[in-house]
């Protein structure tokens, strides 16, 4: 008999994780979320449903444990929060090399499925005549913009392209906010929002490296990601694209900046994605037309992911494309910091409404994802 | 030495370059805002004055030590540059919503004074602190007391008070002028990284006489509100202070054994975890009547010595933690202080500020004599309790809040008083700490 020393190292770790064979009914129900977990799909147990779930309980539409002076206080990290996370999607956004073809790729799935999204919700924000000012094509391009971002994964081919197609929508966003909020030309607002991101950025990266020790490195570091948030959110501006041009810049400059944010950025992370996502989920004011809308954002987004997989796939040379689209069906927090984004610069019940749509649609996207886990063989 | 002169430069100017960015981009943003005529939402506004501080103050307060003088003073004055009352970069309402932070720093401060007071230590010593504080305290407040007594139909607070309600709003405000700022003495020996006999000194002395402090103005309060009549229904005195001082306590000890218990057995992300003790102490302290100073004291006090071994642990989560929070107090307080009022009671101010000074330089000659302290520690501690800061300035409130005729006029003259001694206060103590030759010893 053959033997190639595989055998001693025991069975395959995402094998051993995936129970097979006859299991009881709890345990099956559970697979998908093992299953997920086994293959890097983090976080295993939904948090934008968790968390979002969590904040509606917990604020004025639920419990009322959150009240409005509490919200009013979690917005300061929202700000902070969609900096943050558009520093990491700038730090992740230039391809490494021969990556061309997945930026492309990611470029093209984001565009299908915002382009599917805003086509169909707004076709229904029209027919069931959701909106009280808001210009109907504005409104589409919103939910487009909040479908298009996709989690990462951290074992899969396609975590690549899901880190790459936050590019487009929070470029995009970065035009369409300044429009909807203070009424700034489109290219005024994003000249403006760059040169923000880009001169925070220089301040950091003057610092950043020449601390003097671990703590005052990370309060500079907070202090940088603070200022660029709260003076884009201030100004009606997009603190993910500002986020965005700092990591940018750290990336490109030279040094270690990069790197220093990477690491020191990451503790803070989770805990400002958390206060988003309960932010998002206290915002939510339920009632039909939220719902519905919901309904319709995660069911056109799960429609355009399938069809932005197919599109993107050949382009990526990635030979399975529902395994490419099961992989990114995991809403991105960054859809969600937009929403919250055009809700601080526009506070009137249509960017609400947008709002809670979106935060609700997304936690309704996060079960569809994790019913539709690739399985391994396929994916690998 | 040519090198290391050049990399001081350099990184004086690289820092400097950065602040100028810092404020250059805060001022755009401002003025480009109010020309466009965007009316910031609350959150971001907060976000916007939070970022400016962390990186601002923490900037000037870097360049202030180079100069000699504490960070704290740094941070103060940059707050007070930056605040509504002069470059207006923060505004009230930013100075507002940074004060949030007010009660995390104030759980913070007293967690990391109570980690730093090791009971087998002072042990030995209690008896000449005991001492030395009985006569640091005693002399200012019956000095100023008397002072207050005596100047009553003068000062601009409630002039019109004779007889018995004099004595009770003079033995009220004695308590607050007199406090002291456990809070600048943390951060002052923090940022100086000092340790000797001259820093556990004054620490101890500062905790315990705010202690004291706090139990006589909760005396004062009740005294106060049964001669104007506004006792009525009220808990008793006994009940009252026995539950914020004891219940405080109590508290404080449960929370520190939770924490403990977190430690030794989770283990991660302790600066979160430590931030988010210190918060639970501040938001749960203020609803259920606890003092959330003493409450805080008590945890650290506990971790410090019943389980020292996770003292030691909690050292780098205290210094990550603390500096932002820091960072952001003193620069919101620095943003607060109002010009305009310590203009108008400049005179007032500056008889009650030089009194306290005076009452504290010779409690403390009096306390050292009495204590039998060595004169290198005794002779220099006065100088560690002429800072005041937050737990005045959340005492002048309490009053403020409870009696609103003449509460805001006694809080307009504390506040004035915490803007001479927040400035003057760190730069003795840092100077003391120096001629003791304690700065840096922790480090070592």
């Amino acid at each position: 008999m053959k033997h190639d020393g595989l055998d001693e190292l025991g069975p395959d770790p995402i094998d051993a994780a995936i129970e097979t064979g006859r299991v009881p009914l709890l345990s099956r129900l559970a697979a998908p979320l093992r299953q997920r977990a086994a293959l890097g799909l983090d976080p295993a147990l939904a948090p934008v449903a968790v968390f979002v779930g969590l904040g509606f309980a917990a604020g004025p539409a639920g419990l009322g444990v959150l009240g409005a002076d509490g919200l009013a206080r979690l917005e300061t990290a929202v700000a902070i929060a969609a900096a943050a996370l558009g520093v990491f999607a700038g730090l992740e956004l230039l391809p490494r090399s021969g990556e061309r073809r997945l930026f492309v790729a990611a470029s093209l799935e984001a565009l299908v499925t915002m382009a599917v999204v805003a086509a169909a919700t707004g076709y229904l924000l029209a027919e069931w005549e959701l909106l009280r000012g808001l210009e109907l094509g504005s409104a589409a391009l919103v939910l487009g913009l909040a479908a298009a971002p996709s989690a990462a994964s951290a074992l899969l081919g396609e975590s690549r392209l899901a880190d790459l197609d936050d590019a487009l929508p929070i470029v995009l966003g970065g035009v369409l906010l300044p429009v909807l909020g203070p009424e700034i030309p489109p290219l005024e607002g994003l000249a403006l929002t760059a040169a923000l991101g880009v001169g925070a950025a220089l301040c950091g990266w003057l610092l950043l490296e020449h601390a003097r020790d671990a703590a005052e490195r990370a309060v500079f570091l907070l202090g940088v990601i603070a200022l660029l948030g709260g003076a884009a959110a201030s100004l009606g501006l997009s603190a993910l694209l500002a986020g965005l041009a700092a990591g940018l810049f750290w990336r490109l400059a030279p040094g270690a900046a990069d790197a220093v944010a990477r690491r020191d950025l990451g503790p803070f992370q989770h805990l400002l994605v958390v206060l988003l996502l309960i932010v998002a989920g206290a915002g939510v004011a339920l009632d039909a037309r939220v719902l519905a809308l919901a309904v319709a954002f995660a069911f056109f987004r799960l429609t355009g992911k399938l069809l932005g997989a197919y599109a993107a796939a050949p382009v990526a040379g990635l030979r399975r494309p529902s395994a490419l689209a099961a992989g990114l069906l995991t809403p991105g927090v960054i859809g969600i910091a937009f929403a919250l984004a055009v809700r601080g610069a526009r506070p009137d019940a249509d960017a609400a409404l947008l709002a809670g749509a979106v935060a609700l649609g997304a936690a309704f996207s996060e079960p569809l994802a994790w019913l539709t886990a690739p399985e391994p063989s396929k994916a690998a | 030495m040519a090198d290391g002169t050049r990399a001081f430069q350099g990184g004086l100017t690289r820092r400097g370059v950065a602040l100028l960015i810092a404020l250059g981009l805060a001022a755009w943003a401002r003025s480009y805002g109010a020309a466009a005529g965007v009316a910031p939402a609350a959150g971001a506004a907060a976000a916007f004055a939070l970022g400016l501080t962390l990186l601002g103050a923490t900037l000037v307060g870097a360049l202030s030590e180079r100069a000699g003088l504490p960070r704290v003073t740094g941070y103060l004055l940059f707050g007070l540059a930056c605040g509504p009352y002069a470059a207006d970069l923060v505004s009230e309402d930013m100075a507002r919503q940074l004060q949030l932070v007010n009660g995390l720093a104030v759980a913070l401060i007293a967690f990391v004074a109570g980690l730093e007071i090791d009971a087998r230590d002072i042990a030995p010593r209690l008896g000449g602190l005991a001492r030395f504080g009985a006569g640091a305290l005693g002399v200012p407040l019956a000095a100023v007391g008397l002072l207050l007594w005596a100047i009553w139909p003068w000062l601009p607070v409630a002039p019109e008070a004779t007889g018995v309600l004099r004595f009770a709003l003079a033995f009220l405000a004695t308590f607050v002028v007199v406090s002291f700022s456990p809070t600048v003495t943390v951060a002052v020996i923090a940022e100086s990284r000092a340790r000797g006999p001259l820093s556990e000194t004054v620490l101890a002395v500062v905790v315990l006489a705010d202690l004291v402090l706090i139990v006589g103005f909760t005396l004062a309060m009740q005294l106060v509100r049964t001669v104007t009549g506004g006792a009525e229904g009220d808990v008793g005195v006994g009940p009252l202070v026995g539950w914020e001082i004891f219940g405080s306590f109590a508290f404080g000890s449960l929370v520190g054994a939770a924490f403990a218990l977190y430690v030794r057995f989770v283990g991660r992300e302790l600066t979160l975890a430590l931030l988010a003790v210190c918060a639970a102490i501040a938001v749960l302290g203020a609803r259920f009547h606890f003092e959330p100073l003493l409450a805080a004291l008590a945890a650290g006090l506990l971790l410090q010595n019943v389980v020292p071994t996770l003292g030691a642990r909690l050292r780098t989560a205290v210094e990550r933690g603390s500096l932002p929070v820091l960072v952001v107090f003193f620069a919101a307080a620095g943003a607060s202080l109002h010009l305009d009022a310590l203009l108008a009671l400049a005179p007032f101010v500056a008889a009650l500020a030089a009194a306290r000074a005076a009452a504290v330089w010779q409690g403390g000659r009096l306390g050292t004599r009495w204590g039998r302290l060595p004169p290198t520690v005794g002779g220099e501690a006065w100088r560690g309790l002429v800072s005041q800061a937050g737990v005045t300035l959340g005492l002048a409130t309490i009053v403020a809040a409870e009696f609103p005729t003449w509460g805001p006029r006694l809080q307009a003259l504390v506040i004035g008083l915490v803007c001479v001694h927040e400035v003057v206060g760190p730069v003795l103590f840092r100077r003391a700490l120096e001629r003791a030759g304690e700065v840096g010893a922790a480090a070592r």
